[in-house]
């Protein structure tokens, strides 16, 4: 039996088809396998990943490489993007004014206003005043305690303490007069003496109601509506937590500044624009609309976007041997989020929540140098290799071998740095759109809305379920049911939540609960697949119009996902389109649409020049 | 019998803490004392001397918060078992050279966290 073979080389998979044919030379698709792909899409190192693909193919008919006839890889549409944030918001302290935080178990109960004074300075405090004592790390519980009672004796007005161990719960154990006692203070020696502070612990399971509430901290401190006005970014940064301090000092001050993040300039072929990034993402993407359709998006040097930018336009240079300057970038998504920020100046290392845009870029070029691909493929394994065929092209001819499908038809492939549409008119004639935007913009999103740091693990969360583990066997997956475990799971999972992956169960140590984690997690799909389906079918849809496109097939590892199907599905119901995962030839599911295609393309040319 | 010093109910089921003598006073106060900052009452009860994992065995499989802690003074370790776990098998296991006031504190929140299913504290974290 002799065999044909369509290659795709994606950005993350290569995908492979195999046809044999007889005498007749009719081709009938047989098998197909899916590997990664071995470096950037287009250089020389995807070879490997070729041979492999072909070979895992192969083996599943019991073949050998000498039966192959020919090899047609795919015209890849070199495509390529990347992410950047730019945070516009930061709050700052100048001289220590809050502690806001949730140790797990401060102690004592309620609100106690006074002034601030170390333990080793008790004997010196006048017994007019109330004061709020601050334990260093030095000073253990039971001597504390033992401290507190002796002056309380004394008839000194102790009425709060503010400690740096996670001690809390111990000293107020042992007090004869029960305080407010916050713990696991962090810079305590930050904390300044002899100002006026006020010391709040809320019952278990509630959050503090007085030092959340400007007017609360206007009352307490007897601020004037100017002073009040500044409270607002301690009380907002003290919401929901359980136990909290604010510290009046005389120049105290905590403002929310706002940061220059520079602007992008959008030149369009018609009009050009100039719009601030922290105008926030609304305001770009409109813009972006405006001045469409686009020739190029230049950042301002010295910014994250700017140097973003340049990094992609590095890496397509030379990856297509192009200089620098004729690479452009031609396409941003632009998205509004919230990130946890380190207070600069706070005295427990506490966060508040800033505002960013997170911008994605795209950059396109004609051709990637994949006949340098395919000489070095025939080399390799002495089988002639053709490039055949245009990406999009391929991946709708693949598209319609799904059942119930027919023109006009639209395929969404939203990979890891573009989210590529095209379309095919009753007439058959295709277009194809690239838009910036996809898979690594969620990770990006995921990474610092969580404030997690670690793209690795931000790529988990996208991928996986959820689950929280309830006890050494068992946990509780996102949707609510359970599952048992024989033997016991890894006591650094007990109590957390978990990410369920295909090797087990991964702790995530952040304090977060599981909704919130997966609320964020649907929110970055949301705001970046979602937004950019619509935005790539609006400008692929025959007079903008997405209502004239019946189906829409998702192909591509995104189509994969657990959610994100369900999700576009859910919005393009709205306009009347039927939207699923495509099947290709009824079988592969969302996979090997530009591999069976190229195949097809193949097919059908041999029996034109036949006729 | 020493009972733990928090302020509540007292037929409030509590954690078990057997130990064979001789043990310094000192150890028990430390694992005390983290039960105690993580709110979780607890009793202390003398025994004669046994394999340290059986009898914290013994003890999680007939305590209502399924946790046992034995200090063995005599074969000189610290044992915290679950009722769930099988014998040979226990979740932390404290031997005579790590008896430091830090471990012995940690093995004390994470009894009373694993009774709350609270995520459990490793070195440092505290």
């Amino acid at each position: 039996m002799k065999y044909i073979a369509g290659v795709d080389i994606g950005n993350n998979t290569t995908e492979v088809a195999i046809a044999e044919f007889d005498r007749s030379r009719s081709f009938k698709i047989v098998s197909s396998s899916i590997v990664r792909t071995i470096g950037i899409k287009g250089t020389l190192s995807n070879v490997f990943g070729i041979i492999d693909g072909l070979d895992k193919a192969l083996g599943k008919l019991s073949a050998s490489r000498e039966s192959l006839e020919t090899i047609y890889l795919n015209e890849a549409t070199p495509v390529i993007g990347d992410v950047a944030m730019e945070t516009i918001t930061e709050t700052i302290i100048t001289e220590s004014a809050m502690i806001g935080h949730n140790p797990s178990t401060p102690g004592g109960l309620g609100l106690g206003i006074g002034y601030t004074i170390a333990i080793d300075e008790l004997h010196l405090a006048s017994s007019e005043k109330k004061w709020i004592v601050v334990i260093p790390d030095d000073v253990e519980f039971q001597k504390a305690a033992a401290i507190l009672n002796k002056f309380y004796d004394e008839k000194k007005r102790i009425v709060g303490a503010i400690v740096r161990r996670d001690d809390g719960v111990l000293i107020h154990n042992r007090l004869t007069h029960p305080i407010p006692i916050v713990d696991e203070v962090k810079y305590i020696e930050k904390i300044p003496m002899g100002m006026l502070a006020a010391v709040e612990v809320a019952p278990i399971g509630k959050a503090i109601v007085n030092l959340s509430n400007p007017y609360n901290i206007a009352t307490l401190f007897e601020l004037d509506p100017e002073e009040t006005r500044n409270t607002v970014p301690i009380a907002r940064a003290l919401t929901g937590v359980r136990s909290a301090v604010v510290i009046k000092t005389p120049k105290g001050d905590i403002s929310q500044r706002r940061i220059p993040a520079g602007e992008v300039k959008l030149i369009g072929q018609k009009m050009t624009a100039n719009v601030a990034i922290d105008e926030g993402a609304d305001k770009i993407m409109d813009e972006v609309n405006r001045v469409y359709p686009l020739n190029e998006i230049r950042g301002e040097p010295g910014t994250n976007v700017g140097g973003m930018f340049e990094s992609v336009r590095s890496v397509m240079a030379e990856l297509t041997d192009q200089p620098i300057n004729e690479i452009r970038v031609q396409d941003i998504l632009a998205v509004d989020t919230l990130v946890p920020q380190r207070v600069i100046g706070g005295l427990a290392g506490e966060y508040s929540m800033g505002n960013a845009v997170g911008i994605s870029a795209m950059v396109e070029t004609n051709k990637l140098p994949m006949q340098r691909l395919a000489r070095k493929l025939t080399s390799e394994i002495s089988i002639p290799v053709f490039v055949e065929g245009v990406e999009a092209e391929m991946a709708i001819r693949g598209a319609l071998t799904t059942p119930g499908t027919r023109p006009p038809l639209a395929t969404l492939d939203i990979g890891g740095g573009s989210t590529d549409a095209s379309f095919i008119k009753d007439s058959g004639e295709i277009i194809s759109t690239h838009l910036a935007g996809a898979g690594d913009m969620v990770t990006l999103l995921i990474d610092k809305e969580l404030g997690l740091d670690d793209l690795g693990l931000a790529e988990q969360i996208k991928f996986f379920n959820l689950a929280k583990v309830e006890s050494l066997f068992h946990l509780r997956h996102e949707n609510g049911s359970i599952q048992f475990f024989k033997e016991p799971m890894d006591p650094r999972l007990f109590g957390r939540i978990a990410i369920v992956t295909n090797e087990g169960p991964v702790p995530l140590e952040i304090q977060a609960p599981m909704e919130k984690v997966v609320s964020i997690r649907r929110d970055a799909k949301k705001k970046v697949f979602v937004h950019n389906a619509l935005r790539a079918l609006k400008r692929i849809a025959p007079a903008n119009n997405i209502r004239l496109i019946s189906f829409v097939t998702l192909v591509g590892g995104s189509a994969l996902d657990f959610e994100i199907p369900k999700m576009i599905s859910d919005v393009l119901i709205e306009y009347g389109v039927v939207t699923g995962q495509a099947n290709i030839r009824g079988q592969e599911g969302p996979r090997n649409a530009v591999a069976t295609g190229l195949i097809l393309a193949q097919s059908e040319k041999e029996k034109r020049s036949n006729k | 019998m020493i009972s733990g010093r928090s302020k509540g109910d007292q037929i409030k089921p509590t954690v078990k803490i057997v130990v064979v003598e001789p043990v310094s006073k000192i150890i028990l106060n430390c694992i005390g004392w983290g039960l105690e900052e993580e709110n979780i009452p607890f009793e202390v009860k003398e025994t004669m001397n046994d394999s340290a994992v059986l009898l914290a065995k013994k003890e999680a499989d007939n305590s209502k918060l399924n946790i046992g802690i034995c200090i063995n003074g005599v074969s000189k370790k610290i044992i915290l078992h679950h009722r769930d776990l099988v014998v040979d098998n226990p979740l932390f296991t404290i031997m005579v050279q790590d008896y430091k006031e830090e471990n012995l504190k940690i093995l004390g929140i994470n009894a009373a966290r694993l009774v709350k299913g609270k995520p459990l504290v490793f070195k440092q974290a505290v």
